[in-house]
């Protein structure tokens, strides 16, 4: 007897209260108005934006494109729990949608979307790093920054001039907190807040002046630059407006499963959906893996079931490396791994 | 079933109700299905999902329930249609779940059974049970509850529904549907203990 029995026994259940829980709760009659759903429907199907069925659940926050684009399956992450952020920070300006946090309660991985709201803004924040993400863990820490340890990846199509912005799309940004190394408690939500670096925007700008006073900054003046059109942006005080109010908490609490595995000699180390870690001392052979020319993936190999031996892709992550743990840059199936190569030594499934 | 008609009723007349949908099955007139997909079909959908977390499968387990409510009305005569079909659904992703093994249960299944762990009096206890016989002990618990744990209890359980969704849809907090259904969890391993089941004494 197990809860999923529990569960199935709920098939069961009396006709009343079933049909009693399932009728739809709204406030007023108008969600039903038939006019106005006809006109959905019909707005709906000329955008051709008609929701394909089995989706809808996390369609309304979740950006496929940008999961897919850091973990490959979209759907894989959202069968996992809590993965699935519904989380929104928006203003007029900008909107941010935390996509996905995944976590294994060593490392915990955040994925969003940034979408500018003016061609002003898409422009000035190609360079989305400038949106600083701060986290602590409790009220009395001190906040540090979510992704310090890793750079936060970041893909946004680039414009090719200031004064073409026609190419920029939507910012796809990674970011991965070493939970482990900084003693946060996984099971204690995190706080995450952003604001606007303005070292990072201090640079040779053109465009709306007063528009961009406004956007960062009560207290910003504009220096002319040599080029006519042009200026240089000088900030004063220590906060800007564009995001005040963004903050949130992660639950960064382990939502993926993790392996324990072990090579003939005793070594141990643990593979998780999205990375591979060890508690104690380093996963690399020595200091030089470190660096960008040896990265740790090319050393690396998962065993399957069949006993094939298959490498990772090459991506922005995977080629980056820590001590203690190694991004994949994709989401694995850990249903079909029987265990891994690291050096050429096999580390093999201890406890699933 | 005629796209081209689906179509028509989806913009001409989208509020076709139960009764209507019902006589076009006993008719057996196909234009049932293209009405009953408008009508559940996002919804059925999305409890299928729920259950199995796979879009292929949720979409052939939403076709197996539009096969079964053609097949089964008549001679079943629903007077509520949405909760006859979502509980076909409920039936068919449950087979699914279990004639599958290779199937990884969905991550709303592993979450809803771990909860629902809670209330087992003694996980311990190895005992034959009949699933009527839990069900029952079920509808008893679920009959002694105030309209709105009975409803919170019946959408998280039965419906599947996420915290936040049943929050939204009983104009509640996250933390009162939280606690609420945590308590709920509580009160029936207290109701299964005072019941004597999956208990060793019961032995």
């Amino acid at each position: 007897m197990n809860g999923y029995d529990m569960l199935k026994a709920m098939n069961g259940l009396d006709e009343v209260f079933v049909k009693e829980a399932g009728q739809v709760s709204r406030p007023s009659g108008k969600w039903f108005d038939k006019r106005a759903l006809k006109s959905a429907a019909i707005i709906l199907l000329c955008l051709g934006l008609l929701i394909p069925s089995g989706v809808y659940a996390y369609q309304k926050f979740f950006n496929r494109e940008t999961v897919s684009y850091y973990l490959g399956d979209a759907d894989a992450v959202a069968g996992h729990t809590h993965a699935v952020q519904e989380i929104v920070l928006e203003n007029e300006d900008l909107r941010m949608s935390i996509d996905t946090i995944l976590s294994d309660g060593h490392s915990a991985l955040l994925i969003k979307t940034v979408t500018y709201k003016t061609d002003l803004l898409r422009m000035e924040l190609t360079t989305v790093p400038a949106l600083i993400q701060y986290a602590r863990g409790s009220e009395k820490e001190d906040p540090f920054l979510f992704g310090e340890e890793l750079p936060q990846y970041t893909h946004a199509e680039s414009t090719s001039s200031y004064e073409d912005t026609t190419g920029a799309h939507d910012a796809k940004v990674l970011s991965l907190l070493n939970l482990h190394k900084r003693k946060i408690s996984p099971d204690e939500p995190l706080s995450v807040s952003y604001y606007y670096d303005t070292e990072m925007a201090h640079l040779e700008r053109s465009g709306d002046l007063a528009e961009m006073v406004r956007l960062f900054k009560q207290k910003t003046t504009a220096v002319p630059a040599a080029d006519e059109g042009r200026y240089l942006l000088e900030f004063t005080g220590d906060s800007g407006n564009l995001l005040q109010g963004f903050e949130f908490k992660a639950d960064v609490s382990p939502n993926v499963e993790v392996l324990c595995l072990k090579s003939a000699e005793g070594k141990i180390l643990y593979l998780s959906d999205f990375e591979i870690f060890v508690n104690e001392g380093s996963l690399l052979k020595d200091e030089t893996e470190r660096s960008y020319e040896k990265p740790l993936y090319k050393n690396f190999r998962f065993i399957t079931k069949s006993g094939q031996r298959i490498g990772l892709k090459s991506t922005t992550v995977s080629s980056v490396t820590l001590d203690d743990c190694f991004y994949f840059g994709e989401l694995v199936d850990l249903e079909n791994i029987a265990g891994v190569e690291l050096y050429g030594t096999d580390y093999l499934v201890d406890v699933r | 079933m005629a796209t081209k008609k689906k179509k028509d009723i989806l913009y001409e007349d989208i509020s076709l109700p139960d009764r209507e949908i019902v006589d076009l099955f006993l008719s057996r007139d196909e234009d049932a299905l293209a009405e009953t997909e408008n009508h559940y079909g996002t919804r059925l959908s999305r409890l299928a999902f729920s259950f199995l977390q796979n879009h292929e499968d949720a979409e052939e387990c939403v076709n197996d329930v539009w096969l079964k409510a053609w097949n089964s009305i008549p001679p079943q005569h629903p007077e509520d249609l949405f909760s006859y079909l979502a509980r076909l659904c409920r039936f068919t992703a449950f087979d699914m779940i279990d004639k599958r093994k290779a199937l990884k249960r969905s991550a709303v299944v592993v979450e809803l059974s771990q909860e629902l762990q809670e209330s087992i009096p003694d996980t311990h206890a190895d005992i034959a049970f009949e699933e009527s016989d839990l069900s029952e002990h079920l509808n008893a618990f679920i009959a002694s509850l105030s309209d709105e744990k009975r409803r919170m209890f019946v959408k998280r359980y039965w419906y599947e529904e996420s915290i936040a969704e049943i929050a939204q849809d009983m104009d509640r907090s996250l933390s009162h549907v939280k606690v609420t259904l945590h308590r709920l969890r509580k009160a029936l391993k207290t109701y299964l203990q005072e019941k004597g089941v999956f208990t060793y004494e019961r032995i």
